[in-house]
């Protein structure tokens, strides 16, 4: 089933944007963000 | 404001949620970018697509209704001051002259017309329409 993830308030030009994505592109979009977050944060934490 | 993603496990859900709004709508803006950087092609072009196919896949029982309740003033007139009523040219290979009946439910940039020499009904953007 599909899920729905909050994103905040979006001006008309990122709904926009945004709604030309399909729903498995917006998946694979936040999964990209968010594993190179993860990993940003692990650098972070071996630099220490 | 939420938006619909794919289906999704709660492991991948849990990932995602590790990002903050503003980090999420900066995610989803990016691919959104690069999408439209892939397909060479403006906002406006690819809105426009996706309105064609989507309007190309109506069935005939679906473009009968819509007709039908555009015919019967049941939607909003066109919104173009005076574009109802109008008649306008289309290059279609050849000349085709339409009657605008009102706008196309659910796409403002659309309008519904009848051939006027066929009675066929047509949908077509607004912008696309040379009224005469």
């Amino acid at each position: 089933m599909d899920k729905a993830v909050r994103i905040g308030k979006l001006t008309d030009t990122e709904l926009e944007l945004i709604n030309i994505l399909s729903p498995d592109e917006r998946k694979i979009a936040l999964l990209e963000a968010a594993k190179k977050k993860v990993e940003r944060l692990m650098e972070g934490k071996e630099c220490k | 404001m939420q938006i619909e993603m794919g289906d999704v496990s709660q492991k991948r859900l849990r990932e995602i949620n590790h990002l903050t709004e503003k980090e999420r709508r900066a995610a989803l803006v990016a691919a959104a970018k690069a999408k439209l950087e892939r397909e060479g092609k403006t906002l406006d072009e690819i809105n426009h697509d996706a309105v064609a196919r989507r309007v190309a896949g109506f069935t005939r029982e679906r473009i009968a209704r819509v007709c039908e309740k555009v015919r019967k003033g049941l939607t909003k007139p066109a919104e173009k001051p005076g574009l109802t009523g109008k008649t306008f040219v289309l290059n279609l290979g050849y000349d085709g002259h339409f009657k605008v009946l009102g706008e196309l439910p659910g796409y403002s940039d659309w309008l519904v017309a009848v051939d006027t020499f066929s009675g066929e009904y047509k949908f077509i953007k607004k912008d696309e329409a040379v009224l005469r």
